[in-house]
């Protein structure tokens, strides 16, 4: 798991117009769904006010019942009766108790309410992994698009992180987030409008406790905010600690620093720990007050209304609604610190997402020039490139003819496989040009150089899959017996011959269930497969058991028939195999010629050959 | 240890703690019950007109228990859940504290990523399960009881009424919560899935450019996260039922009392003041009971993170001090290997066997071979790094095994192969093994290192931080950082392993030379490639295939003519080449 911990500690801003403005086009196709999830939000709100009516109105009955038997349904509604639609609501068709008749009312009503509840979170869920769906889809499709340079600096576990855990976070701002607190103020809203549209001076008593709660809430909210901060810098410093010293646990032990790095830890700890004892208190204060002001509330109401009760001016029904109704006015405001946790962590990923989108993507040109008839001709003029500093290739020019075998040597780092990653522009060069058939490679699109072109890393790279998978790397227009042939001409069909699944047998992760040398093979049988008209191969420098070996030789052997081809060589065979090879070193070619010419000449290439095979040919 | 008597033994250590907080909580399950009681008070004054002065009264009485309530609520929530991060924060101390007993073979086994959850996911869900959930299980069944014996009290009927969907709704919810489980388990089986395709397109990359999969990747990727998208929406179904049947809960308890208790007025047999009562209760509770459903899978979340955490906590550490222990302050560097071979745990090949030599105080022992020919396994059992068997080496005549493993190592320093640099400044690296060592040292141990230079060169010189791992440094720097962090403690024995490979030729040539100086009286092993570190040697080693091939003095082993000789002759050759442009 990685957890991009350094990036923790630059915890982003609450809220972001310019997060939620770049967020927007995601949703854009689904705002359908966002404005019936809002629109949703009052009907829900008058549905929850409608059983704290359907109480006081039974309240109102039972205390008239108890006073006269035959009261009208006017008199039952009292000043609930200025909510439109509760006297004709709450008369009882004939055959029902008014109890019974409300008690079903409300059963109706609570299930109505219930049902929007449900249809509001779906909603808002859709939108939320309907717009997610729709991120992840670009960022994997940005990700395809971003160059080589890319991929080697950035891990794979950070972007693997990106993907998944990142945008799942920011879906939840649509589950638990703003959208969410939306609802919860509107709601808040409209349950003080109906307050004081039924009694507005029973209303200005039972909000007299609102303003201090308010000011109590900003500056808790406010702490805990602070505290929260601190909380999560805290973390990201301690779990950057516990990560650092399980990776180097061995320089710990060895230099006897146990003890000092405990104590550091402890401290790092325990001043976490009192940041959460801070949060604690505050967080603590915040919930109890939301609960004391609740009941306050509902003791100045019971009493200011009581004494209207007492002067016949109110009937006990209204006490109730106001009762009912504040309590679902306080309600939201116990989730608003979950709330804004969720929109805190939502933020933050939402803004390493995005940066990982505005990481620029390979320039593509718009009118690539087409080759109307594949030679196979390749030119390097006098082309360098360095990875960073470092120079790699320094004024490199050569010429191959369709149809030549060129082999690469040299030493270590001399800029070998780079040519052949150039070729296929997986890099590009910073000085001079790269042509095939005297077309320059830039001109061309990625696509239709890379048809022609197949190249054979060191590193063979299976993918999960079978093996025809693998083989065929999923091209439709290559055909099972295509597959075949191409493993049957390198050998691999040996290796498919002692698998029980043959070409359905799965690849576990990396290929782990297959040898090295199997690997190879495999390699080889993919390239061949997708027919390329030139090969460029980097030979992998493992050591193979001998009965493999010499699968292997014989597969380039035939690999290499009629083709033009490129081999970073470490065998022998290889280098015998070529029509011309080129002795490379710091990022220059010193030598070329044939075997035997570069034998005689005994230069560089000599001195590699004593060093290399001089000693495996005693042997 | 079950995770049972682990989670025990932490709330032993903190036992006032939870006293404290079980009380506190009685003392608010009783004012919860104040509350209804004393609304219901208020409101019976309503049905007689002559007690309007008492109105005022039971309000105030309403208002106490509020305020009492509130106060209890804030008191019990603050001592538990400060208790959970005390025992959080214990529980981190020791899992660090046993990290740094555990040998290599544990982190070779169990990698970084799978430590780190257990340190950081399994901790927090201990934590939640001791904070929340203990206090839920503390108090919902006192404030239910405390409730329904009030209810009872005033109408057994109507409790009853209201009482029974409560037992049938927690079963709903439970095996709701199977379902529940089920989803996001399968949800959270596809985002791995998602996060395999991103794995292995980004791992793969090279073959995918090259062989313009894009497409296909593209494809196989859009059929992961369609398939989470999917799941997603099970899941979001799952929820969003969920919840409206959890809220049904206190609806269908009110519509009893609206139902129920209004035909009870009717009748004659109850007053209004006790459906309020009873609509108090019901707000009231509801919240409490939900929390009673989720601390099942709090509880076996954290009893899960507890037994996950036991798992590293329960590792033996294998290398530790015995009991047999030989009272020693250090070492002087007298080493000697008699018949030592070594086996890898999981491995079957022995990587050593049969090695045999000695190394006398201010001896220089050059250790050359093959990739894994057992050199760098050799010089990391001398620190015991990796298990020691029984007799085999001995310090200062005494088996390693019995020597103080503090005793041991505070008198070694070893650069490792893999220079690993902590994210501090370059001095915190360097005094790494002694913390208060004075700048002149540390200044000291850079020259001979020979950074002092290029540290100067730096504008925040010795401060400058090095970056996660030393990233912002060159191989070569972090090599010499790690040697100048060896060389500070002035150690009796020396080991480089290979610790200079990425230091061009000409500087480690003049490291050594100064090294060769100063190591009066020390003894130093240098494992190298380049046989130019080890021609200067008393002693060099070649192994071959975990075994003493040929041993001698550089100029002994040229004339044998032997292994030794023909890797001398291929190096000349390359550095022939080398120059040879």
């Amino acid at each position: 798991m990685e957890l991009g911990l350094h990036e923790e500690e630059a915890v982003g801003k609450v809220y972001d117009a310019r997060l939620i403005q770049r967020l927007w086009p995601f949703l854009r196709p689904y705002r359908g769904l966002l404005i019936a999830a809002l629109l949703l939000v009052p009907v829900r709100a008058v549905l929850e006010s409608v059983p704290g009516i359907l109480i006081g109105v039974a309240l109102n009955s039972l205390s008239l019942g108890a006073a006269a038997d035959a009261a009208s349904s006017e008199t039952v509604g009292g000043m609930l009766a200025r909510i439109p639609g509760v006297t004709a609501l709450t008369s009882p068709p004939d055959g029902f108790s008014v109890i019974a008749w409300l008690a079903l009312l409300f059963g109706i009503f609570t299930l109505l309410s219930l049902g929007l509840e449900f249809a509001r979170m779906l909603a808002m869920a859709w939108l939320g992994q309907s717009g997610m769906r729709d991120l992840r889809s670009l960022l994997f499709d940005h990700v395809q698009r971003l160059p080589m340079s890319f991929f080697d600096r950035y891990p794979v576990g950070r972007l693997v992180t990106r993907l998944t855990n990142d945008i799942e976070t920011v879906s939840e701002m649509f589950t638990g987030g703003v959208v969410a607190l939306i609802g919860d103020l509107l709601l808040m809203a409209f349950f003080a409008c109906m307050l004081f549209w039924v009694d507005p001076r029973l209303a200005a008593v039972a909000m007299g406790v609102v303003p201090f709660l308010a000011v109590a809430a900003t500056i808790f909210r406010w702490k805990v905010r602070q505290a929260f901060r601190e909380v999560r810098i805290k973390i990201a410093r301690l779990n950057t600690h516990l990560q650092e010293t399980i990776s180097g646990m061995k320089v710990v032990q060895l230099f006897a620093r146990e003890a000092r790095n405990l104590a550091d830890f402890e401290e790092t700890n325990s001043s976490h720990r009192d940041s959460w004892f801070r949060s604690i208190r505050y967080d603590a204060l915040l919930s109890s007050s939301v609960e004391l002001a609740t009941n306050l509330t509902i003791a100045l109401i019971l009493w200011y209304g009581g004494n209207a009760v007492l002067g016949r001016s109110l009937e006990i029904g209204v006490l109730f609604v106001f009762v009912d109704w504040m309590r679902r006015f306080f309600r939201p405001m116990q989730d608003l610190s979950a709330r804004y946790s969720v929109m805190q962590s939502s933020m933050a990923s939402c803004e390493r997402v995005f940066e990982l989108l505005d990481v620029e993507p390979e320039s593509s040109n718009d009118a690539p020039t087409r080759l109307a008839e594949f030679r196979g001709e390749v030119e390097f003029d006098s082309v360098s490139f360095a990875y960073g500093e470092e120079t790699v290739l320094d004024d490199v020019s050569f010429r191959i003819s369709p149809g030549e075998r060129v082999a690469i040597v040299g030493p270590t780092g001399a800029g070998k496989t780079t040519i052949l990653k150039l070729l296929i522009r997986l890099y590009e060069p910073q000085r001079g040009s790269i042509r095939i058939d005297g077309v320059d490679i830039r001109e061309l699109s990625r696509r239709e150089l890379r048809t022609h072109l197949a190249y054979v890393p060191q590193d063979v790279f299976l993918f999960t899959g079978d093996l025809k998978y693998n083989i065929s790397l999923g091209r439709p227009d290559i055909s099972d017996a295509q597959v075949g042939e191409a493993a049957a001409v390198v050998h691999a069909d040996h290796v498919v011959h002692r698998l029980p699944n043959g070409y359905g047998q799965q690849v576990l992760e990396r290929g782990l269930n297959f040898s090295a040398g199997e690997r190879q093979l495999l390699s080889f049988a993919r390239a061949l497969a997708q027919q390329p008209q030139i090969l460029l191969l980097d030979e992998a420098t493992a050591n193979v058991d001998t009965q493999t070996e010499a699968l292997i030789q014989d597969a380039l052997h035939q690999l290499l028939q009629g083709k033009t081809s490129i081999v970073v060589a470490h065998r022998l065979s290889t280098i015998q195999d070529v029509d011309r090879i080129f002795v490379m070193h710091h990022g220059r070619i010193q030598e070329t010629g044939t075997h035997e010419t570069l034998l005689a000449e005994r230069g560089l290439y000599w001195r590699l050959y004593q060093l290399q095979y001089a000693g495996a040919d005693a042997a | 240890m079950t995770p049972i008597t682990r989670l025990l033994s932490y709330v032993r250590r903190v036992p006032g703690s939870y006293a404290l907080g079980a009380a506190l909580t009685v003392v608010y399950a009783g004012c919860f019950q104040l509350v209804p009681l004393s609304v219901r008070n208020l409101v019976g004054h309503f049905e007689s007109p002559e007690s309007q002065p008492s109105l005022a009264l039971g309000a105030l009485w309403v208002m106490g228990a509020a305020l009492l309530l509130a106060i209890f609520r804030m008191a019990s929530r603050m001592v538990l859940f400060r208790t959970a991060r005390e025992i959080e924060f214990q529980l981190r101390n020791d899992l660090f504290h046993h990290l740094q007993t555990l040998p290599q073979s544990f982190f070779a086994r169990n990698r970084t990523g799978d430590l780190m959850s257990r340190g950081v996911n399994d901790i927090n869900s201990i934590r939640l399960f001791l904070g929340m959930g203990l206090m839920n299980i503390f108090q919902t069944p006192v404030l239910i009881l405390g409730a329904l014996s009030v209810m009872m009290w005033v109408d057994w009927r109507l409790t009853l009424a209201v009482a029974i969907p409560y037992p049938i709704f927690t079963f709903v919810v439970r095996l709701y919560g199977r379902r529940l489980h089920a989803a996001s388990l399968a949800t959270q089986e596809q985002l791995g899935e998602v996060s395999t395709a991103v794995q292995e397109n980004a791992a793969g990359v090279l073959v995918a450019r090259a062989y313009h999969m894009e497409d296909r990747e593209r494809e196989r990727f859009e059929t992961e996260n369609e398939r989470l998208y999917r799941r997603h929406m099970r899941l979001a179904i799952v929820q969003g039922l969920m919840q409206p049947t959890i809220g049904m809960l206190p609806a269908i308890a009110l519509l009893m009392v609206l139902l129920v208790g209004g035909w009870r007025v009717e009748a004659g047999a109850l007053s209004q003041k006790d459906l309020w009562l009873f609509y108090i209760y019901v707000a009231m509770l509801t919240f409490p009971t939900f929390m009673l459903g989720w601390v099942f899978a709090l509880a076996q979340r954290g009893l899960a993170g507890l037994q996950r955490l036991g798992e590293v906590l329960d590792w033996v550490p294998s290398i530790r001090d015995r009991p047999d222990v030989e009272p020693m302050e250090g070492v002087l560097g007298r080493v000697e290997v008699e018949n030592l071979s070594f086996v890898y745990p999981d491995r079957e090949l022995k990587s050593l066997s049969g090695i045999h030599f000695r190394a006398r105080p201010g001896q220089t022992i050059g250790i050359v071979g093959r990739v894994g020919s057992g050199k760098s396994t050799l010089v990391n059992l001398i620190p015991r790094v990796l298990e020691v068997p029984d007799g085999t080496i001995f310090m200062d005549g005494v088996d390693v095994n019995r020597v103080p493993l503090l005793a041991l190592r505070s008198s070694i320093a070893m650069v490792p192969q893999e220079s690993f640099l902590f994210s501090t400044s370059l001095g915190e690296n360097i005094r790494f093994g002694c913390p208060d060592a004075p700048l002149e040292e540390v200044r000291d141990a850079a020259r001979r290192a020979h950074l002092l230079d290029e540290i100067e060169d730096l504008p925040f010189g010795l401060e400058t931080p090095v970056g996660e791992r030393g990233i912002t440094l060159s191989g070569g720097q972090r090599q010499r950082v790690a040697l100048a962090r060896a060389l500070i403690l002035d150690p009796a024995i020396l080991i480089l392993d290979d610790a200079l490979s990425s230091v061009d030729a000409i500087t480690e040539e003049s490291i050594l030379k100064d090294l060769r100086r100063a190591r009066e009286g020390r003894t130093c092993f240098i494992v190298a490639h380049r046989l130019t570190a080890v021609r200067d040697a008393d002693y060099i080693l070649v192994l071959e295939d975990g075994e003493l091939a040929e041993e001698g003095t550089h100029a002994e082993l040229l004339r044998k003519g032997g292994a030794y000789a023909e890797l001398h002759r291929q190096q000349r050759l390359e550095a022939e080449i080398e120059a040879g442009d």
